[in-house]
């Protein structure tokens, strides 16, 4: 039952251990990581399915950069932060950044079992948006300035040839600037773009 | 400097300012000096010119000649013009004979520049006019008869010259001269130097001076007049000198008695009556002159004896007045003083002893100084042993004194050796340090207690931290025990599971033990408790505490610590407070600043042979340099929560440790704070020392 791995990444040993010990028991597959990297060198998006048990603090790369890294490869994976000193500004980060929960240490076996469960098998809409949203911004983080000007302009459907007239370039690098952002969004077609665009607009005045 | 001198020289200093003042501001003074000085020379020429040889003014004695010593001595060689006046006047006025101008001018310089000289010379030989050292008289004596001699030849070869006295009666003429002189000055400048010096100190009493008794005096002027009225009677024979012995006896008696004031006057008496008893009897030039020579004799006797007694008197008194200062002292002083025999017998005491061990004097004198003193075989030894230092060197030493009851107490002793009758003796000051170590132990509890006051607060500083640390080992229990549940529940019992989850449980319900653990000890009660240890084990200790912080903090902490280093003498928990409060300001400043690349480096090593040195350096910005020379003061803070104690306090404890902290780097590569403790064996050098 491969939709039932669960993955779980935490620098402290016994944790980590103790995480693999009770979910097994508890008739989950488990594969257990102790850095970020580790992760995302033995993950394959391709199986699907599962969630991810991520720590926040590590050394080197953090929970929350590891998430950055999905959301810009684009690998949907419900991610469970567990943390042992959570605030209240940790976890909205958090959330906003597409987390799917956020638990805090000593971890309550209900808590997170429920909380695994509702991951493996979401049909959740609202962390659907959050986890579309935060993927884009992510994406778009990466966007040099000139290309996110070119993107805001495609994005009210002017065409190329205007748009090389308005920001004073050639008709020639608009269009390499569009294929740039195209590949940087992992967007299918220009239709698809200009729905991203709407959605990280839409997202704007939560920011 | 004795007290009477220290009296002395206060009293003469304003004297002598009145002295220069007066050249300026009272001119009248100055003339009716310089017209006195002159008119009494004249006077005295004129009375003492008797048979005078060659009928120039060599006469048998020259009272003028003292007039110009006591001039030029009290009132300084500026006063030497009157000198050459007076002599002038006396030459151009003789009145048997009128010399050519020539030799009175000549013979009035070089007596003039005679007299200036021989004062010269006294001065510069520290010749004091008031005649209180003996001294000052023998001195006094020996300056006129060599100077007047010179004077004399001097005077009667510029005349000899002139042609006036003949060049075959030069060495009578000059002999003559210089007796004259010489007996001149001597019977009148001591009396009057005397005077002169007792009305400028009218206002203290003259010390060494023997009891005054008008009836005394009047004997013993009787006892002169006597004597004298003997010496002229004819009952010694042919030679008129023959019983002038006689005058001895009164000279000597009141030279005793009275010292040198009395035998200065006593001098001019005599020399007063044999001058008019002679002019009485009508001596011939010869005898009057052999009269004079025995009278110089007698007069050097008679003085140098009364100096002599004046100042036996004078030490006399002052041995008193020290003998009673140091009794005065001896009893006052709060420090025991006492002196002890090479065996360590007790031999004087003074009575801040008594008080001191609780015991009279006659339980102390005559017994052993180890019925006092704890070591004091040791110590004795020890004397013994410093035997080749200088007899005056001082010793010190920290011991245990002995009260009769047994109670001990500390005392400090130090102690010195002397050498009476040839045996050797110690003289030992002690003095009761009980409060002093009180004191000490009370500022090192203070010290303690506000190390642990900033401990408690430094440890909820770090509760976010700790927390932390203790939730990894709970979620790690609590999850292998749910495990551990759901396996028991479970259809197949799986033994090897069950066993490695609750072996997991007890391991990490231990980690969180030690934690605990780690916390109580650091927050225990405020003793100074040292102890020998190693200093890994500490570094370790405090990098663990801040770990969980570090790691929030994105800090990397990495300890170098030399594997050979030696133990050291300190309180474990003490030092873990001082690396806490570095470690922690170190983050602190790391990320206030939002370094990149965040780490600490404590390193451990051993620099020389008496210290251990542990230096903890951050990356962050350094210090900022308006803070280098306060950042070590209380209440001094860069952190907006901040007490500004860490720091302070880290550096009390490293002090009361024997070390030293310092800041050793602010560079904008970053702060590094150095720390010594001293090595257990340095620690153990000095108590031994």
């Amino acid at each position: 039952m491969p939709d039932k791995t669960v993955f779980v990444v935490d620098d402290d040993t016994a944790v980590r251990q103790g995480l693999r010990f009770m979910l097994r028991a508890a008739g989950y597959g488990v594969e257990a990581f102790p850095s970020a990297h580790a992760f995302l060198e033995n993950y394959d998006p391709r199986q699907g399915g599962g969630c991810l048990l991520l720590d926040v603090r590590m050394p080197q790369m953090t929970g929350l950069e590891l998430q950055q890294q999905l959301n810009v490869r684009g690998w949907r994976i419900p991610v469970i932060f567990i943390t042992g000193h959570g605030t209240v500004p940790l976890a909205i980060a958090a959330m906003k950044a597409g987390a799917f929960d956020f638990i805090e240490k000593p971890l309550r076996e209900a808590a997170l079992l429920e909380s695994i469960e509702r991951a493996q098998h979401w049909n959740d809409k609202a962390y659907e948006e959050r986890l579309e949203r935060a993927a884009l911004e992510s994406r778009a983080a990466l966007l040099t300035p000139r290309e996110r000007d070119v993107f805001e302009l495609i994005a009210t459907g002017e065409p190329n040839k205007v748009i090389a007239r308005h920001l004073g370039i050639s008709f020639r690098t608009v269009e390499l600037h569009r294929a740039h952002i195209i590949e940087k969004m992992k967007a299918r077609s220009l239709s698809d773009l200009i729905r991203m665009s709407m959605i990280i607009r839409n997202s704007k005045p939560i920011a | 400097m004795t007290t009477e001198e220290v009296a002395q020289h206060i009293r003469r200093t304003p004297e002598q300012t009145a002295l220069f003042g007066s050249r300026i501001s009272n001119g009248w003074r100055t003339m009716m000096l310089s017209i006195g000085y002159v008119a009494l020379y004249l006077a005295f020429d004129r009375l003492s010119f008797i048979g005078a040889l060659h009928g120039i003014g060599i006469t048998p004695w020259s009272p003028t000649a003292g007039l110009a010593m006591v001039l030029l001595i009290i009132k300084g060689l500026r006063y030497s013009p009157l000198i050459l006046a007076g002599e002038l006047f006396s030459g151009g006025m003789l009145p048997t004979v009128s010399p050519p101008l020539m030799p009175i001018f000549l013979g009035s310089v070089v007596v003039t520049a005679g007299y200036m000289s021989v004062v010269t010379v006294l001065r510069h030989l520290r010749f004091e006019a008031d005649l209180r050292r003996s001294s000052d008289t023998v001195l006094l004596l020996i300056a006129t008869i060599i100077g007047s001699g010179l004077v004399a030849s001097g005077f009667v070869g510029s005349y000899a010259v002139s042609g006036v006295v003949p060049w075959s009666a030069f060495a009578e003429a000059g002999f003559h001269y210089w007796i004259g002189d010489a007996i001149g000055i001597v019977v009148l400048l001591p009396p009057l130097l005397l005077l002169y010096t007792r009305i400028k100190q009218r206002a203290a009493p003259v010390q060494g001076r023997g009891s005054f008794h008008f009836g005394e005096i009047a004997v013993q002027a009787a006892s002169i007049v006597l004597a004298l009225a003997v010496v002229f009677s004819g009952m010694g024979g042919d030679h008129p000198l023959g019983l002038f012995y006689l005058l001895f006896p009164p000279l000597i008696w009141i030279a005793t008695r009275h010292g040198l004031p009395g035998a200065s006057w006593a001098v001019l008496a005599i020399q007063v009556g044999l001058i008019t008893g002679l002019q009485v009897q009508g001596h011939t030039e010869l005898t009057l002159r052999a009269f004079q020579l025995f009278m110089l004799a007698l007069a050097a006797t008679g003085l140098m004896l009364g100096a002599v007694v004046s100042e036996r008197r004078r030490l006399s008194v002052a041995l008193v007045d020290s003998e009673g200062l140091r009794t005065a002292i001896l009893n006052t002083v709060s420090d025991g003083i006492l002196t002890i025999d090479a065996c360590g017998a007790i031999q004087s005491i003074n009575p801040a002893v008594e008080t001191l061990f609780s015991r009279p004097s006659h339980r102390l004198i005559g017994h052993d100084l180890s019925e006092l003193i704890e070591d004091a075989p040791d110590l004795l030894s020890g004397l013994k042993l410093a035997i080749h230092s200088p007899a005056s060197q001082a010793r010190c030493w920290a011991l245990d004194a002995r009260r009769p009851d047994g109670t001990a107490f500390p005392i400090e002793l130090s102690a010195a050796r002397f050498d009476l009758l040839s045996a050797q003796h110690y003289a030992l000051v002690v003095r009761d340090i009980t409060f002093r170590r009180e004191a000490e132990a009370r500022d090192r509890q203070h010290q303690a207690e506000l190390a642990h006051v900033s401990r408690v607060s430094l440890a909820g500083e770090m509760a976010a931290g700790l927390a932390h640390e203790l939730s990894q080992p709970l979620t790690a229990i609590i999850a292998y025990t749910r495990g551990c549940l759901r396996l028991l529940a479970g259809p197949v019992p799986e033994p090897a599971l069950l066993h490695e989850g609750m072996a997991e449980v007890v391991q990490q319900a231990e980690r969180a033990g030690d934690v605990l653990d780690r916390l109580r000890e650091f927050v225990r009660g405020g003793e100074f408790r040292r102890a020998l240890i190693a200093i890994k084990p500490v570094i370790d200790a405090a990098v663990n505490l801040v770990h969980s912080e570090a790691m929030q903090r994105d800090v990397e902490i990495k300890a170098k610590i030399d594997p050979s280093l030696p133990i050291v003498l300190a309180d474990p928990v003490q030092i873990e407070q001082v690396l806490l409060n570095l470690l922690r300001n170190a983050m602190d400043a790391m990320e206030a600043a939002n370094t990149e690349g965040r780490s600490i480096i404590v390193e451990a090593w051993r620099p020389g042979q008496y210290d251990v040195e542990i230096s903890v350096a951050d990356s962050g910005p350094g210090v900022a340099y308006e803070m280098i020379d306060t950042i070590f003061e209380p209440f001094v803070t860069t952190k907006p929560l901040g007490m500004g104690m860490g720091l302070s306090i880290s550096r009390a404890i490293i002090e009361a440790h024997g070390g030293q902290l310092r800041l050793a780097r602010r560079s904008r590569s970053g702060a590094i704070f150095i720390f010594t403790l001293p090595t257990a064996e340095t620690e153990a050098g000095i108590d031994a020392g």
